[in-house]
């Protein structure tokens, strides 16, 4: 800092690699002259993992890499080939590979802890993973809405029975299919409910970036003159926290606050402060709930699967033949066109649900934090031979 | 793998694979300076406790940036300053109250609720998923960094390097002066913490073997080490060179200078270390002006201790960009109010606020002393044509700024501008335009006022206490700035207290935390505010002490761990620390040694 030594990162002279043990388990399968199908199983165990763990204060350092967890990795991967056509005028391929993986802790020498990512200017503020044994690796922990009057009695501090403060007679789950109290059901008072688990705990699960697997399909075809090559990628389920659409609730920006849908209601001449929300409308103070002091919270946890066209190549080539009689002096001509990131079939309400780690988070698990959406291009190509 | 066609339909093969790699990680890299070569040399020691005392400063200022610095979040707990934003967590923060009579408040300090509803304060977040966590994490971490760092300068000098240190009178002095000063900030602002100096034992790997300590034996250990630093001050003759130590070469202090540093921060120290009323009572007000009559505001050349900013191109006083930014922080109502109560309302009412007509010259007629155009343009206030504006402070007729709904009670039509920054960042006094400023960070009249206020609340001298306040009171002060031109208080006033207090309150705005700790002191923190912090969430999850959300003050919990107000959680936290601590340096110390049997085997 300015020149000058401050510690932050304790160097560590005793730091030895990682040892991995893998088992892989294979197969091919070919058949029908036209298909070969490959299957393949891996477990692999990784011990003395390198990570990055906090220490205390009276090192007077923050953190010291360290050889600190071990590792149980798990992956399928499967991959299928077809020939569809091989003929001089016309050839298509088209191939399927598809795989999952899953790391779980099995050992963590510290205490648990959360961590990353930087986003948005702010350094080591948001911190949604936690890495803590027995936990997959990218779970991410924060507050939930409570979303059924059962499940708040989890909370040891609260009890069902009737009077009583939390009787079920008290709550109602209002149109956000959210846990509410009636006495503020449809006031300017109304707000959700937040989970506690078991061990009274305001923190708990609420993703898993994990997909449950991802795919890619590729499709190779040749029609005389015309080639065209297509890729798919098929990424399902796991969970991409929104963090670019939290960050705008606190400035009220967000379409939530609209509510156009919600009927309207007259309270012309109603003095009444809560007649505006009597019909379902929300005062600004519950949406601003959900952004939680900038905290994660499972509202912005949200699918991760899509379908993307990451590239379309399509080209004409111009044979020898025709451009002889041009008297152009040249072999071939191909002349074409690649677009990328054409198109994305998805549900996740932010840019692109194709997001990768952030700086801040030594483990680059997905996260929406205002990173940009890749760029749609069309690019036109020609390609000559002399 | 593959199977030829000859093995037909369905095959499998089942392979073993195993991988391995070297067993070392251990390649020499002659570009990168490790612990163990940087405090091998000599000549790197002086950096390193330059490097150590300028994490402190950075740590006292916000000169870290990013949104870990509570200082400002503190400013506007204590009502000094005010901000409707929530960076470094400002908003969550300080919330109003509706009803605090103690406070002089009947209705409360959330003025027109039309301007945003009402929230409470907040307890400390301490919990390892909380983002305002950071805002008790910052000082706890920075201050422990700056305290290593001076513990290895010295370790050094006292025990491996000795004489080969260059300068190593003052660069000792200098790092023990750290040493208190660091630990100080812990003892100002943390209910318990560790006691680490270059005699507490350190293993091979760099660790100590400590356990938590309450912030009593902090502060008492602080003040042994501010001690040690004014006698070795006393006891040699040298000058700590501005530049390396200070941010600029024309901020220079001599050994003198640098005793009656320590001595300012010494009283600092017991002055500021109350967290209510009832513990302000016990303080040892006849030590406290015993070290303030030796500080830096007395003798024949008072200074402000000062360090020159480079425009945040490295570091600079954050507290003071942020806060005499007038479109981001404004100063508080209170204090405002305080100034002139005719034209300042308090809580805020936008229809009653108007230009004011201050007796105080501080505040004067509200218009800006600087360049018209900058008045016109950015602070939106008038410019001074009669001689009467301000000379720390602005009136603008864009009464309320920034998001109105977040709060009537986060607006004020006046800001500080007696460190304003012109252009970019950092302390601009008097309207310097560079952001390259040289920052008052303790005012000699801090010093002067904590000196005066021993003189009444310990062994009475009225007169001089009285004398003390007119420095800033009337003016000019102890540098020969013009301040406040109010009638002079004597030793015969009954509020003469009173009037000390108006100085803490208008004079010291925007140089340190003085007005966060002065407040909690004399119990004029807004119910439910924190009065000190708790062990952070992920120090104590390294203790395996808490993995969520862990003990903390303010809010439902008691506002601090004094007698009067004692905290379960905290008291069971301090008895099973050192247990645990114990055992994890134990583990520890066992797997070491197992290395160590291993390798001699191989």
């Amino acid at each position: 800092m300015g020149g000058k030594l401050t510690k932050v990162t304790l160097g560590n002279t005793g730091l030895k690699p990682a040892h991995s043990g893998e088992m892989e388990l294979g197969a091919n399968i070919d058949f029908l002259s036209r298909f070969s199908l490959d299957y393949s199983y891996s477990r692999k165990n990784t011990t003395d993992q390198i990570i990055l763990v906090p220490l205390s204060a009276a090192a007077g350092y923050r953190y010291q890499w360290q050889n600190a967890a071990s590792l149980l990795g798990k992956t399928h991967e499967l991959s299928l080939r077809v020939i569809l056509a091989d003929r001089p005028e016309l050839s298509w391929q088209f191939n399927v590979a598809a795989d999952r993986t899953r790391q779980y802790i099995t050992s963590l020498n510290p205490a648990p802890f959360l961590t990353g990512p930087s986003y948005a200017g702010s350094t080591d503020v948001t911190q949604i993973f936690r890495i803590a044994p027995g936990e997959t690796f990218g779970v991410m922990y924060g507050t939930r809405i409570v979303r059924s009057i059962n499940e708040l009695y989890d909370d040891p501090s609260k009890s069902p029975a009737c009077p009583g403060t939390w009787c079920p007679d008290s709550l109602i789950v209002n149109e956000d299919g959210y846990v509410v109290r009636k006495s503020g059901y449809h006031t300017a008072n109304e707000k959700f409910l937040t989970y506690v688990n078991k061990a009274g705990e305001p923190i708990v699960k609420i993703g898993d970036v994990n997909p449950d697997f991802n795919a890619s399909f590729t499709s190779n075809v040749r029609f005389k003159s015309f080639t065209a090559y297509v890729l798919v990628d098929w990424v399902q389920g796991g969970s991409i926290y929104n963090g670019t659409r939290q960050w705008p609730f606190f400035e009220y920006r967000d379409r939530l606050y609209d509510q156009v849908s919600r009927p309207e209601v007259n309270c012309g001449g109603n003095p009444d402060p809560h007649c505006p929300y009597s019909t379902g409308k929300k005062p600004i103070a519950y949406y601003q709930g959900l952004y939680n002091g900038i905290n994660p919270i499972d509202y912005f946890v949200e699918s991760g699967t899509y379908v993307k066209i990451k590239e379309l190549n399509v080209s004409y080539t111009i044979g020898r033949g025709t451009l002889e009689k041009l008297g152009w002096g040249v072999n071939s001509l191909r002349i074409g066109v690649i677009g990328r990131n054409l198109f994305t079939f998805t549900k996740y309400s932010g840019y692109d649900p194709e997001v990768a780690g952030l700086s801040g988070d030594p483990y680059s698990f997905r996260f929406d934090g205002f990173s940009y959406p890749n760029f749609r291009t069309f690019t036109g190509f020609m390609e000559i031979n002399f | 793998m593959r199977i030829s066609k000859r093995i037909p339909e369905i095959v499998g093969l089942v392979a073993l694979v195993f991988v391995g790699a070297c067993d070392t990680l251990n390649i020499a890299n002659p570009n990168d300076p490790d612990r163990r070569r940087a405090l091998g040399d000599p000549n790197s020691i002086p950096s390193v406790a330059q490097g150590a005392f300028q994490t402190w400063y950075l740590t006292s200022q916000g000169g870290f940036g990013e949104d870990q610095y509570p200082a400002l979040t503190m400013s506007v707990m204590a009502r000094s300053h005010v901000a409707m934003w929530n960076n470094f967590h400002i908003r969550y923060y300080t919330g109003c109250t509706t009803a605090w009579a103690a406070g002089g408040y009947p209705a409360g300090t959330c003025g027109n609720l039309t301007e945003g509803p009402a929230y409470p304060r907040a307890a400390w977040a301490n919990s390892l998923a909380a983002a305002e966590r950071t805002q008790i994490e910052a000082m706890w971490y920075g201050y422990y960094a700056a305290l290593s760092s001076a513990n290895d300068a010295l370790v050094a000098i006292r025990v491996k390097l000795k004489d080969q240190v260059p300068g190593a009178p003052m660069v000792e002095t200098m790092a023990t002066l750290t040493q208190g000063l660091a630990l100080s900030g812990i003892a100002l602002n943390y209910d318990q913490g560790y006691i680490v100096t270059d005699s507490t034992p350190v293993d091979a790997n760099g660790l100590v073997h400590v356990t938590l300590k309450p912030r009593g034996t902090l502060r008492d250990t602080a003040l042994a080490l501010l001690d040690r630093a004014i006698a070795q001050a006393a006891a040699d003759t040298f000058t700590v060179p501005g530049g390396p130590w200070f941010g600029g070469p024309a901020v220079d202090y001599d050994n003198f200078k640098v005793a009656r540093i320590a001595n300012t921060m010494a009283a600092r120290l017991l002055a500021y270390f109350p967290r209510d009323a009832a513990e302000n009572a016990t303080v040892d007000w006849a030590r406290v002006a015993s070290y303030a009559s030796k500080g830096i505001s007395s003798g024949t050349k008072p200074f402000n201790l000062t360090f020159h900013q480079d425009a945040c191109t490295s570091w600079c006083d954050f507290l003071k960009v942020w806060s005499n930014d007038m479109t981001t922080m404004r100063a508080h109502t209170r204090v405002a109010h305080m100034m002139d109560a005719a034209s300042q309302p308090d809580p805020w009412d936008v229809n009653l606020n108007h230009n004011p007509a201050s007796p105080d010259k501080r505040l004067g007629d509200g218009t800006y002393r600087g360049p018209a155009a900058y008045a016109a343009s950015i602070l939106r206030a008038y410019p001074d044509t009669t001689g009467n504006g301000g000379y720390d402070y602005v009136w603008t007729h864009t009464k309320e700024f920034g998001n109105k709904t977040r709060g009537a009670w986060h607006q004020s039509a006046v800001g500080q501008v007696r460190y304003d920054s012109l252009t970019t960042c950092g302390d601009n006094p008097q309207g310097e335009s560079t952001g390259s400023g040289d920052a008052p960070m303790v005012l000699a009249a801090e010093n002067d006022l904590i000196w005066a206020e021993a003189l009444i609340r310990g062994p009475a001298d009225l007169a001089t206490a009285a004398a003390l306040i007119n420095n800033t009171r009337v003016g000019p002060d102890r540098l020969g700035h013009a301040r406040g031109g109010l009638p002079a208080a004597t030793a015969g006033d009954a509020d003469l207290l009173k009037k000390l207090q108006y100085e803490q309150d208008v004079e010291l705005m925007g140089s340190n935390n003085a007005p966060f700790y002065n407040q909690r002191r004399i119990d004029n923190l807004e119910p439910l505010t924190p009065h000190e912090m708790p062990v952070p969430a992920q120090e104590l999850g390294v203790l395996k002490l808490c993995s969520g959300t862990c003990y903390t003050w303010g809010g439902s919990s008691p506002p601090n761990s004094s007698a009067s107000a004692p905290g379960s959680s905290a008291a069971l936290l301090m008895q099973s620390a050192p247990q645990i601590w114990t055992q994890m340096y134990q583990a520890r110390q066992a797997s070491m040694r197992a290395s160590r049997l291993l390798r001699s085997l191989q």
